[in-house]
């Protein structure tokens, strides 16, 4: 190879390289600005158009998560897709603040049933992180042990989980087992607590 | 008036009946012969033989002190109730009857709270026949036969403690003889016939001591669970009366079934899914006797039976838009399925019906993959971090994210069970764990309950912890791109 052809060969290496390296930078960008954006959505409800995607996305922000989620736990949506979501967004980001406000929707006999057979999903998988729960399990009680997942699901958030994240949830999911007035979640309550992993 | 001939056209056309059958023994085998007709014991013996010792049995007789019908204070029904049930019953009436009339019959009942009524019948075979009071006597007295013979009547039913012997019909009746004037002539002359008469009852009477004994035996007492088993009764000696009482069931594990009455019958069996004991409660002659069978049951040899796998690609809603490591791309969720109603089989006859058992493993290797098809898209934005065509710096293009990673994710995680994916790793891993003896004695009365389906829970529960930690995929059989991936900081 003559020197030309090293050093026409090289340049476009090196341009290529920087050519991606700009691409990361923009990505970076419109992720972060993507990220403001979605959790703005999710805490104030506006603009109510962009909602179905703000929870898409904000399964892919570390830093706006741990704040952005518990206000829909609060505020959650009607659909059982965007419900969906919210569910995978949580459980992609394991955050303390996260699992209070999941807790708090779990223990309320006074919310939806629907949404908290979704919170209990999001505690299966905070309980151990090879789980994963679907809500054909909880309703048609198939599975003899908790679906497990190939790779341990999440990323710890900003403010981590307790570390006796697993005990906790099971003392919730018992609590629930034991006394819940619903019977559907009572029900869910004790199939989870019976069809979890060992330790 | 008739004449001196032996043939007379006036009379009557001899009346052929049935064969005289006059001395007959009770049937059977084994144990005494005894006879009565009067209060108290009976008498040993045929009755056309009896002596030696007295029996056992008494009897009790009204509304006479005989088993006898008065032919002047009767007709009247002949109770006779037994001390204890009497088997191979014979009633013999001993007596004539008026040829055409009515022989009336007998009712007995039984222990076992049957009952039957018998017709008696009679010999007619002389019945019209000219008899001559001096055989052979041209011109002596003769008369036309009004009288039958009686016969035996054999009671075909066993343990009988009493009967009723209804009588016959009419218990009088004229007879014409005729006695020669002295002119080769006759004058007729009428007499009184008489029938009624009384009633010899003939029976085998058992010993009450261990001589009699109950026998049940099956064609097997040990079977693989669900094969059928057959039990038969016999009465020891095989002469004696076998009265079925009751056949039941027990197992340990608190399965009870009892035969119902009314299929009764000397047999029991059918299809046996859980050890337990048989019983049969039953009377021989005159003892209740109880005989027990212990069946074992031996498990089905289900050592390294093959666990069924159900895997399918499933709509991913979980993986990131924002890929940003290797396992953002793809994940397989995979877990042991309920299947017991599938499996489950109901006896539907025999000691263990209604009982429910096993016919397969009751679970599924279920696994879910999801591949992340929508970050893999081309427009995506991990999509539009890699190059249209051109490969730079070796980063895989739009296409291949689209087209070739798919493929490749779904042999890593197994949708065929490929070697070394990771459903291989799971299916090898739980059927390392041998589950099949475990979850092959599984038992419920008309399903498996979920008691029962607990007490396997954490045995299930171990397996599958070990086969998930038997997991190497990522480990020695990773995705083999061709081209680095641009993944999101």
């Amino acid at each position: 190879m003559s020197r030309l052809s090293r050093f026409v060969l090289g340049t476009l290496f090196a341009l290529g390289a920087r050519l991606v390296a700009a691409q990361d930078v923009a990505d970076s960008v419109q992720l972060h600005n993507d990220c403001r954006l979605a959790a703005q959505v999710l805490t104030t409800g506006n603009p109510d158009p962009l909602r179905s995607w703000a929870l898409h996305t904000i399964q892919s922000c570390d830093v706006e998560a741990g704040a952005a989620i518990p206000a829909v736990w609060q505020s959650p949506p009607s659909t059982a897709e965007d419900l969906s979501s919210l569910v995978a967004a949580s459980i992609a980001n394991r955050d303390a603040r996260i699992l209070d406000a999941v807790m708090t929707v779990a223990t309320n006999a006074g919310a939806a049933p629907e949404l908290r057979i979704a919170s209990l999903r999001v505690l299966a998988s905070y309980g151990d992180r090879r789980v994963w729960v679907s809500l054909e399990d909880l309703q048609s009680r198939r599975a003899l042990i908790l679906p497990f997942t190939d790779h341990p699901i999440g990323r710890e958030g900003n403010n981590p989980l307790p570390v006796d994240i697993r005990a906790r949830v099971l003392a919730v999911l018992n609590g629930l087992a034991q006394g819940d007035p619903n019977d559907s979640i009572r029900d869910a309550a004790r199939f989870l607590v019976k069809a979890f992993p060992l330790p | 008036m008739a004449g001196c001939t032996r043939d007379d056209p006036l009379a009557p056309p001899s009346h052929v009946g049935p064969s005289f059958d006059l001395y007959v023994p009770p049937p059977g085998e084994g144990g005494r012969i005894c006879t009565g007709y009067l209060p108290g014991q009976a008498f040993g013996g045929n009755w056309w033989e009896i002596g030696g010792p007295m029996c056992r049995t008494e009897l009790e007789i009204s509304p006479s002190t005989a088993v006898y019908e008065d032919p002047y204070s009767g007709p009247y029904d002949i109770n006779v109730t037994f001390s204890e049930p009497v088997s191979n019953l014979v009633v013999t009436p001993f007596s004539i009857w008026r040829c055409g009339g009515n022989p009336g019959s007998v009712t007995v009942y039984s222990a076992a709270g049957e009952s039957a009524s018998f017709p008696f019948t009679t010999d007619e075979t002389e019945c019209g026949k000219k008899m001559e009071v001096y055989p052979g006597s041209q011109c002596g007295p003769w008369w036309i036969q009004t009288g039958a013979g009686t016969q035996a009547t054999v009671v075909d039913v066993p343990q009988v403690t009493h009967l009723v012997i209804h009588p016959p019909s009419p218990l009088r009746w004229i007879t014409t003889v005729y006695e020669p004037d002295g002119n080769c002539g006759f004058n007729g002359i009428d007499v009184e016939s008489i029938g009624g008469g009384t009633y010899l009852l003939s029976f085998r009477e058992f010993a009450l001591d261990e001589n009699l004994d109950l026998v049940v035996s099956c064609d097997r007492t040990s079977v693989v669970r669900a094969e059928a088993i057959d039990c038969v009764a016999r009465p020891v000696p095989a002469a004696a009366t076998l009265t079925i009482l009751e056949w039941r069931f027990d197992s340990p594990l608190g399965f009870s079934a009892v035969r119902p009455t009314a299929e009764g019958g000397r047999s029991w069996g059918g299809p046996i899914a859980t050890a337990g004991t048989m019983s049969l409660t039953a009377r021989v002659s005159t003892r209740t006797l109880t005989r027990r069978v212990d069946i074992d049951v031996i498990q089905r040899n289900w050592t390294d039976r093959p666990i069924p796998f159900d895997i399918q690609e499933e709509t991913n809603n979980h993986l990131p838009l924002m890929v940003r490591e290797d396992h953002d791309l793809g994940d397989v969720h995979q877990t042991l399925v309920d299947r017991y109603e599938a499996v489950t089989e109901v006896i539907a006859n025999g000691p263990n019906q209604g009982l429910a058992y096993i016919t397969d493993i009751p679970f599924v290797h279920q696994a879910r993959i999801h591949i992340n098809r929508q970050a893999l898209a081309q427009g995506s934005a991990f999509s539009k971090r890699h190059p249209v065509a051109n490969p730079q710096g070796g980063l895989c293009t739009r296409s291949y994210l689209e087209q070739q990673i798919p493929p490749l994710a779904l042999r890593h995680e197994g949708l065929q069970m490929e070697p070394n994916s990771h459903t291989w790793f799971y299916q090898h891993g739980i059927e390392q764990q041998n589950l099949g003896p475990t979850v092959e004695p599984l038992v419920g009365y008309g399903f498996i309950s979920n008691e029962t389906r607990n007490s396997v829970s954490d045995v299930l529960k171990a397996a599958h912890t070990v086969a998930a930690a038997q997991d190497q995929a990522d480990e020695i059989n990773k995705v083999n791109l061709t081209c680095r991936l641009n993944y999101f900081k």
